[in-house]
């Protein structure tokens, strides 16, 4: 057997930052270029680099391809990198805290919440076009609401420190708040489409406002997490072990699970339901490049952002000039993969 | 013997039913104390209520200090526990586990520093399971397990060490090895122990002292001779025994009896009136 001759901390090695940017960059270059307008990779590349400041790189786009790119295809590229960012990240999160391997973002009525929330807004009258951001303001609120009634209920029943609990609660909650949701659709047939449209997911924008509205939540979530890196690795020995080793367990939980919350809940408001990214990409980067969430939440961060880029590249190309939901790209790549990871669980899970 | 842990009136209650109730322990520093008691007696509610792991009543103290009154961290640095039956997380090398014993030195935040990582190499020294560094957690044996567990308890650097049964999923000649470093790293470290023993012939011959748990109730402490006697081990274990000396040391044997057939025929056939 091999021994390490100078074992450390686990940490991301420079392989693995290479590979992930690599992967992201790619992601959103593919993500600028591909569409019905024809621009080049590398005039894609040329005009990113334009794009940083002190850069000055000249491009041979015509001003309407210059247009395309900075306020249709870049807002949608970025706003698919900071979505799929957020998601990727809570979902490790969640399953960290949790010690559950198929805990994903929506697992304390995150979905339930927003999709109840936006339902009603929809109902009322606010539009998914709407530049008044009324949907997502409550699908936003939906989706807290939805976490805050899980952990609340969770905490009554079982304490702050069964983890079971917690997660019963939330099925009970998610259950609770998508049948009024559905009751809501039923009687509301004529924003049936709407609503289900926003429930399949989409990465629609209007120029940056969608990615400015969603950013300032997603880094406060991306940081608070990161910064939990290591407590999340000793929550892996379970929650009395944990605490003999004196962290406080229930408050990390709490923390943890409130970044990841505000993370989703800002990506869900935008984004709509997409499901699988939590899942799939954290498994995928566990089954490459180990359980450390010192390296699992960066690493699922990058490939989450690159993941749904590619998704939506599927989306809007596969049948276009159709559109597909990008909640059905992923889903429909993340249930054979799901398989994947069931039957490689002795490792990984 | 310097005090160096304390127990006033330690209980623990979990939805109305008592598992421990009114132990008074002092353990004195250097010292190693058997925890013994038939199963249910209440020796791993002990070691957890101690830790703080559970909730619990009464008063632990740590060379006067109360550890009701300080965070799970600064707890931490003075208990150190081995449970009965450690988690093994998934996909984690034996190296990055032992490391998380840092833990309670650790800024809440922060990453482990050189410092950590050297004291957690010294360990692995000391224990002599560097080849296991790259291992698996999931690959390794009993055995190993245990070493590796005792590493990560170590590396906390704590004064006393709480054991669950350390022994209890190990062979003869792996429960011989692993109480055997556990006295020379007491010894070497000037460690007190406390461990929940289930084997009493080996906790008399490594035990200093023993407390005997009992319903929830401390009922006896002394040394090993003065707590192992055939009496107290069929009262409290509902056991026959032999205490016998082996080269001046305690062994419990079991004691098989005949059964008695006439009573088994007088209860399968009550006598006529």
């Amino acid at each position: 057997m091999a021994t390490s001759l100078d074992p450390g901390a686990p940490r991301v090695g420079w392989p693995w930052w290479l590979a992930a940017s690599a992967a992201l960059t790619t992601a959103v270059v593919a993500g600028a270029a591909v569409g019905p307008a024809d621009i080049g990779f590398f005039e894609v590349i040329r005009a990113l680099l334009d794009q940083v400041p002190g850069l000055d790189v000249a491009t041979d786009l015509s001003e309407r391809e210059m247009g395309i790119l900075e306020v249709v295809r870049f807002p949608r590229v970025i706003l698919g990198v900071v979505v799929g960012s957020a998601l990727a990240m809570s979902g490790a999160a969640y399953q960290g805290v949790f010690r559950n391997p198929l805990a994903d973002p929506y697992l304390l009525g995150v979905a339930a919440g927003a999709g109840l929330g936006a339902t009603l807004a929809i109902v009322a009258g606010g539009s998914t076009d709407s530049t008044l951001p009324l949907v997502p303001l409550a699908a936003f609120v939906g989706a807290i609401a939805g976490v805050l009634l899980s952990y609340g209920l969770g905490r009554t029943v079982g304490g702050s420190r069964t983890v079971t609990s917690l997660i019963l609660a939330g099925v009970a909650i998610a259950a609770f708040l998508t049948a009024i949701q559905t009751y809501v659709q039923q009687r509301n047939a004529e924003t049936l489409r709407e609503v289900y449209d926003w429930i399949l997911g989409r990465l629609a924008t209007t120029g940056w406002d969608e990615v400015r509205l969603v950013l300032p939540y997603v880094a406060v979530s991306v940081v608070a997490i990161l910064l939990h890196r290591r407590a999340l690795d000793v929550m892996a020995v379970g929650d009395e072990e944990a605490a003999a080793l004196g962290l406080e367990v229930g408050r990390t939980r709490l923390v943890v699970v409130a970044a990841a919350t505000l993370g989703t809940a800002a990506a869900v408001a935008v984004a709509g339901l997409i499901g699988f990214v939590g899942i799939i990409v954290p498994h995928a980067v566990r089954l490459v490049a180990g359980t450390s969430y010192r390296r699992l939440l960066p690493l699922s961060a990058m490939f989450g952002g690159a993941f749904l880029v590619l998704a939506d590249i599927v989306a809007r190309t596969a049948l276009a000039p159709a559109e597909i939901p990008i909640g059905v790209v992923t889903a429909f790549l993340g249930a054979p993969f799901f398989v994947l990871v069931l039957r490689t669980s002795r490792r990984v899970i | 013997m310097k005090p160096r842990l304390s127990v006033r009136k330690l209980g623990v209650a979990v939805n109305g039913s008592v598992l421990l109730s009114g132990v008074n322990l002092t353990i004195g520093a250097g010292e190693w104390v058997g925890l013994i008691g038939p199963n249910g007696a209440g020796k791993t509610t002990l070691l957890n209520a101690v830790m703080g792991v559970i909730d619990s009543f009464g008063t632990a103290s740590v060379d006067g200090l109360d550890l009701a009154a300080v965070s799970p961290t600064q707890r931490a640095q003075h208990l150190a526990l081995v449970p009965q039956r450690p988690v093994v997380p998934p996909g984690m090398d034996v190296f990055s586990y032992v490391l998380l014993g840092r833990t309670p030195h650790i800024g809440y935040f922060a990453s482990e520093g050189t410092h950590d990582v050297d004291a957690t190499r010294s360990v692995v020294k000391e224990l002599d399971i560097a080849d296991l560094m790259d291992r698996d957690m999931h690959t390794l044996s009993g055995g190993e397990l245990q070493r590796v567990v005792l590493a990560r308890a170590l590396a906390q650097e704590t004064e006393i060490l709480l054991l669950d049964e350390p022994t209890s999923a190990l062979d003869v000649g792996n429960q011989q090895q692993v109480l055997e470093i556990i006295d020379g790293l007491r010894r070497s470290r000037g460690l007190t122990v406390i461990a929940a023993i289930h084997d009493l012939t080996l906790a008399a011959q490594f035990c200093d002292r023993l407390a005997l748990l009992s319903d929830g109730e401390l009922v006896s402490t002394g040394t090993p001779q003065q707590v192992l006697t055939e009496e107290t081990i069929r009262v409290h274990y509902d056991a026959i025994v032999n205490v016998i000396w082996i080269d001046d040391h305690l062994a419990v044997v079991p004691s098989r009896q005949a059964p008695d057939t006439r009573a088994i025929l007088d209860d399968e056939y009550p006598p006529q009136p």
